[in-house]
């Protein structure tokens, strides 16, 4: 993974996420690296821990821009979203889980897609303006727009 | 490809990959829950009941029949804004069997993603979370708290409800709702058939804020029945109707009317707080029922629940109470002073049914949840229950139940 590091984009792009981490700890070339990226054309730039939580938790329907949100997770390895709820909402999964079945089995709302790889999370999301998408952060895509990225202990 | 392989397979795919099975567009999608529970219960004396639907409950032997339950849903994506919904259960219900009920079967319509609207058979949420009391993996409990969840006969209805989720700002949202239409349970009358609540009316709002760790609740719901009680009920209010009649007192005609449930008008007031920071889950909910019927009388319920979850395991405990305050009993003197045998039976009759409505109970339980492996949980717990003399919830109330049991119960909780 260092080997990306040599990319100038990255670079300035790392050091805007850093800007973007609340902890303000810097990033280690060895962390894997959780991002939520988004369209290029969702108008918008960048997501709070809040809204991100409510985006992915279902209570807020529509992006800061006002198109329908429409959240994909990358479903593969687990660990992603282990700890993607871990740093967003010091949740267990399992909790997440649970919190889901209550509004699947009383259909109220349906759980962010899940996609296999970090690759069909951008696909999802270059197909709709209102995607936004968790994925582990291997290379730069630029054909997707990091609007909120966490550092923390390596994966799995 | 015979049918119950094919299944087998889609079970199995699901089960390994949840949320991978299905292709991205998610046009069609089968989903479940489920639960395997055995409670026993210390006490000989009567049986412990999960709620007033069940037919029997659990006594001084291992009992599979209370928790346990099976559902399944189909969920259809129709077009960007219609959807369809449908859910199957199959649990121990009024008549001794676990035939399966439609529990869910509608048809809804999203305008807009904030705004939904539906039709068909729904659940009801007169409690905080009381349309998913059946799928164990979605609370932290073993089951709802009886006193607050148990004396509930209706869990859903055939109608419409519509609901709005609108953001209120700095990250908090609000989420209003409102349903409409009719009854569809039955409830079991110890010995005596069934009560059919089927074609009433209930109707209800639901309101609910969430922000940051925070979701507090405001419910009312309110029930009109539109039919009698059947007999041998119905029997006993036309008994008291005629003595009323030729003894000339109208306090057995005020007894009868309190009888008499077409009109019944019962109304239910629920405040709900919820707290769940890191790893705290603490719950608390306090729950007014007022009614205008002897036969299901006015009584207040409330629950605090605290857990914290450490790794897989979440310790809890939980306090639950149900109080109905004495209602009042009209005097039926005339009928013993009559010196006629059968009105003194119908007195009895009377005292009898009615005075179970009246009681209070509460249970402290201490449990355990074990997130064990990916969408499957298991539970035990150790509730100690304290009941008046008389009790709806209990079943088979022996003479000289002392109303204090213990009840053990493990369950196996799980979704696909």
């Amino acid at each position: 993974m260092g080997a990306h590091m040599a990319h100038a984009p990255f670079l300035k792009l790392a050091g805007a996420l850093l800007l973007l981490v609340a902890a303000g700890r810097p990033l280690r070339a060895a962390d894997p690296r959780l991002v939520v990226v988004a369209n290029p054309d969702s108008g918008v730039d960048q997501l709070s821990w809040d809204e991100a939580r409510n985006l992915f938790l279902g209570r807020q329907k529509r992006l800061g821009s006002g198109l329908p949100a429409a959240p994909v997770e990358q479903g593969l390895p687990p660990w992603i979203r282990a700890r993607f709820y871990r740093l967003l909402a010091a949740k267990d999964v399992s909790e997440i889980d649970a919190y889901w079945s209550r509004l699947i089995f009383t259909g109220q709302a349906h759980p962010p897609r899940q996609a296999p790889s970090a690759e069909a999370v951008i696909r999802m999301v270059l197909a709709d303006r209102g995607a936004v998408g968790l994925l582990e952060w291997e290379k730069p895509d630029r054909r997707v727009k990091v609007v909120l990225a966490f550092e923390g202990p390596a994966g799995p | 490809m015979p049918i119950h392989s094919s299944l087998r397979a889609l079970l199995a795919v699901s089960l390994a990959l949840p949320g991978l099975a299905q292709e991205p567009d998610r046009s069609a999608k089968l989903s479940g829950f489920g639960t395997l529970g055995l409670a026993w219960n210390s006490n000989r004396d009567a049986e412990f009941m999960r709620d007033v639907s069940q037919p029997a409950g659990a006594t001084r032997r291992l009992d599979a029949r209370i928790d346990s339950r099976l559902g399944l849903q189909l969920d259809a994506e129709l077009s960007r804004t219609f959807r369809a919904t449908l859910q199957v259960i199959s649990k121990y219900r009024y008549d001794n069997t676990f035939t399966p009920d439609v529990s869910w079967a509608f048809l809804g319509w999203n305008p807009e993603p904030e705004y939904q609207v539906r039709l068909g058979r729904l659940g009801v949420e007169l409690m905080m979370n009381a349309d998913s009391r059946d799928v164990g993996y979605s609370f932290l409990w073993v089951r709802p708290p009886v006193e607050g969840f148990g004396l509930i006969p209706f869990t859903r209805l055939d109608g419409l409800d519509a609901t709005a989720t609108l953001p209120l700002g700095s990250g908090a949202s609000l989420r209003l709702k409102a349903y409409y239409g009719a009854t569809t349970e039955r409830e079991p009358l110890d010995g005596l058939g069934a009560l059919n609540f089927r074609g009433d009316r209930l109707g209800g709002l639901v309101a609910e804020v969430a922000a940051g760790s925070w979701r507090g609740r405001l419910a009312y719901a309110r029930f009109q029945s539109r039919r009698d009680f059947t007999p041998p009920v119905s029997d006993l209010a036309a008994g008291l109707e005629a003595y009323a009649e030729a003894l000339g007192d109208p306090r057995l005609a005020q007894a009868a009317a309190g009888l008499r449930f077409s009109g019944a008008n019962l109304q239910w007031f629920m405040a709900g707080l919820t707290w769940e920071e890191g790893p705290y889950q603490t719950q608390a909910m306090l729950a007014r029922l007022r009614s205008d019927r002897l036969a299901m009388p006015s009584n207040w319920a409330g629950l605090l629940s605290l857990g914290r979850r450490m790794g897989p395991v979440v310790p809890y405990a939980l306090w639950s109470r149900v109080a109905a305050p004495r209602q009042q009993v009209p005097d039926l003197g005339s009928l013993a002073a009559s010196g006629d045998p059968d009105a003194a039976a119908l007195g009895e009759a009377f005292i009898a049914f009615i005075a179970p409505g009246a009681f209070s109970q509460s249970t402290l339980s201490a449990g355990l949840r074990w997130d064990f492996l990916t969408r499957m949980d298991c539970k035990l717990q150790l509730d100690r229950i304290r009941s008046g003399p008389q009790n709806l919830l209990w079943d088979q109330i022996q003479p000289g139940w002392n109303g204090r049991a213990t009840v053990v119960s493990a369950t196996v909780d799980f979704v696909f």
